[in-house]
């Protein structure tokens, strides 16, 4: 007998709906997937048939067929493991086929027939919503990602049996109830503050800056300064993601596989640290089922590069793209993905290779020639860091700085700032698609970025002093705009330009000459 | 025959026997005792219950040295059997039936029945 299970795929962010067929006949028994499944589905045959037993039902011996439509659609994943049980239990008539098509199935058997945690949940209800499916069965362990979908009915069961039980109506199971996000959205959950971070006053305004406006920074500072706690911090200054925000991570994160099970969604901004030992394909993405990389997995949030030359060249040289456009498309001889790449880059980096020029302790003497010094900020490229926004020199610490200072600002307060100048973004963009102003581009830029006559002058004489490109003006405008945002400035000042030149200006490269 | 082990055609032969005379107790009926097909296959035993058609292959061994007899069924055993119990099937007409695949093994003259042990394989 031939029974027709709805499941659902997943293609980059993307779902799409499978028809899986399971048609049981007489004769010699044996059980095959067509439709292009990968090895991982091709190995659902087992697991299905020990899941089917200890559930006590029969794996009786049929010919077994088993289509996973549409056929071009190369298949990944173990998703489709319980769809496939249910198709050959409704096949072989040990379960009533009457209400399998009100359902999109989803889950993963375990040997002894539970249901398992799947990856990719989140953005396969939302695309399924999309299309018009509003009830899903899918593993328990996937609830709580799918609590926060509004509009539709998701059904949880614990094994194989109860998922038949109640596609039987012998048994009922109460929907999985909807969770707001706000009631997980504002609890604080960082174990680092801005206030243990004793004096750097202007890296911490750099901060301010940066994470206010979305802008790139690059940290340059002897070994020890306190640049990757600098870096640690940033989270805690960030503004709380939006609902469309978190969903957008959630989803990237979902597929990824990365998803804390109990929280099933991501509610504070990434952080993310690929080792300098980082991949090209695990940066971007990519490989052979173009899989998303750290980039993306930093989508709304950061990317941090500790020790920025130490990366790979020709590594690092792959983020031009995505620093500018926001998304990365992976593409691959089967398929070609879209992946939101919407982060913001902090770098940090020694002045030199023995990590003590500029040192304001003199018995930590730089020892590299000039020559080491050069190429040594040379392994950055000048068109990457023409995309960095802002430069700071982070100092070492006087010890009387260090032990004695007043706690500084807390990071609740600087982000209090921050969600303000954040505010006043969103209002101004609030008829355009970004939400920034580093998302500026030349015509918001023209619009939003007026100057004074003493401002029009100033960046002028910058231009001609420091030899600026003219994506650094563009860059310099948006950092300036966002310095007078904090202050809440309708008009960009003299001062505001100067800061925001001052930051741009002072880059590795130049410090050294 | 498997890697030399220590077995004689009088032994084999006794085995089937045993096998077949196994599965009449357990209320099978044994339609056919080995049928060889030249370059298809050859079924040790075919028996028939409850409308279900079964395939019983005789695996014989003695000794722990050689492993379970079990394991001797091997892909291209399998292949072969399959291919041997479809012109079974074509030339006695048993279309309607659902067609298992058993193994009887012995170790040290021990029977052991295992039921639907392996699924076919097509293709490949």
């Amino acid at each position: 007998m031939l029974a027709s299970i709805k499941s659902y795929a997943l293609d980059g962010l993307n779902g799409y709906p499978v028809d899986i067929e399971v048609d049981t006949q007489k004769g010699v028994a044996s059980f095959e997937i067509v439709g292009l499944p990968s090895t991982a589905v091709k190995e659902a045959r087992n697991r299905v048939r020990a899941a089917i037993r200890n559930s006590y039902f029969d794996f009786t011996p049929k010919r077994t067929t088993v289509n996973l439509a549409p056929a071009d659609m190369k298949k990944e994943g173990s998703a489709f493991d319980f769809p496939i049980a249910v198709g050959f239990l409704a096949g072989t008539e040990q379960i009533s086929a009457e209400r399998l098509n009100e359902f999109v199935m989803l889950g993963e058997l375990s040997l002894d027939g539970s249901l398992r945690r799947i990856s990719g949940v989140m953005p396969i209800l939302i695309s399924a919503l999309q299309k018009g499916y509003k009830k899903f069965i899918i593993p328990e362990g996937n609830a709580a990602e799918a609590s926060y979908i509004r509009g539709i009915e998701v059904y949880a069961p614990r094994n194989l049996a109860d998922a038949c039980a109640f596609l039987g109506g012998l048994k009922e199971i109460a929907p999985v109830k909807h969770r707001l996000y706000s009631s997980v959205a504002a609890v604080n959950k960082y174990d680092v503050d801005l206030k243990y971070v004793k004096g750097q006053t202007l890296a911490k305004r750099a901060l301010e800056i940066a994470v206010s406006g979305g802008h790139n920074l690059l940290m340059c500072g002897t070994a020890g300064a306190g640049k990757t706690l600098l870096a640690k911090c940033i989270p805690t200054i960030m503004p709380d993601m939006t609902f469309e925000e978190a969903i957008e991570t959630t989803k990237i994160h979902s597929v990824a596989g990365i998803l804390d099970p109990e929280e099933g969604m991501v509610t504070v901004r990434p952080f993310r640290s690929p080792h300098h030992t980082a991949s090209l394909m695990s940066l971007i993405g990519g490989g052979s089922k173009s899989v998303c990389g750290e980039v993306s997995l930093a989508h709304n949030g950061v990317l941090f590069l500790d020790e920025m030359p130490e990366y790979n060249k020709k590594t690092l040289e792959t983020l031009r793209q995505p620093i500018e456009d926001g998304v990365v498309t992976v593409t691959r001889v089967a398929r070609s993905i879209e992946y939101p790449a919407r982060f913001m880059l902090v770098a940090s980096m020694n002045p030199c290779p023995c990590g003590n020029y500029g040192s304001r302790d003199k018995n930590k003497q730089c020892t590299c020639t000039y020559a080491e010094r050069k190429r040594y900020a040379g392994k950055i490229s000048g068109p990457l860091l023409d995309r960095i926004d802002l430069y700071v020199t982070v100092d070492g610490v006087e010890y009387d700085e260090l032990r004695s200072a007043p706690a500084g600002e807390s990071s609740a307060d600087v982000k209090a700032r921050v969600e303000r100048a954040r505010a006043i973004q969103r209002e101004r963009f609030s008829e355009e698609k970004i939400h920034v102003n580093a998302e500026m581009n030349n015509r918001l830029i023209e619009k939003y970025c007026k100057l004074d006559v003493a401002s029009e002058k100033l960046l002028e004489q910058a231009f001609r002093r420091y030899s600026l490109s003219a994506r650094s003006v563009t860059r310099i405008l948006k950092v300036a705009r966002t310095v007078a945002d904090i202050d809440g400035r309708e008009n960009i000042t003299v001062n505001d330009l100067a800061e925001a030149i001052r930051f741009k200006t002072r880059e590795p490269g130049n410090e050294i000459d | 025959m498997g890697g030399g082990y220590p077995y004689s055609a009088a032994e084999g032969i006794l085995a089937e026997y045993q096998a077949g005379e196994m599965m009449r107790e357990k209320g099978y009926t044994v339609i056919a005792r080995n049928v060889n097909y030249p370059k298809i296959g050859e079924l040790d035993l075919v028996c028939l219950k409850d409308g279900l058609l079964v395939i019983v292959e005789v695996k014989y061994r003695s000794g722990d040295m050689a492993g379970d007899p079990i394991e001797a069924v091997t892909p291209s055993k399998i292949k072969k059997l399959c291919r041997a119990a479809e012109k079974f099937i074509e030339e006695n007409s048993f279309y309607d039936y659902d067609v298992r695949f058993d193994v009887v093994s012995f170790r040290d003259g021990v029977p052991e029945h295992i039921e639907d042990a392996f699924y076919g394989v097509w293709g490949v």
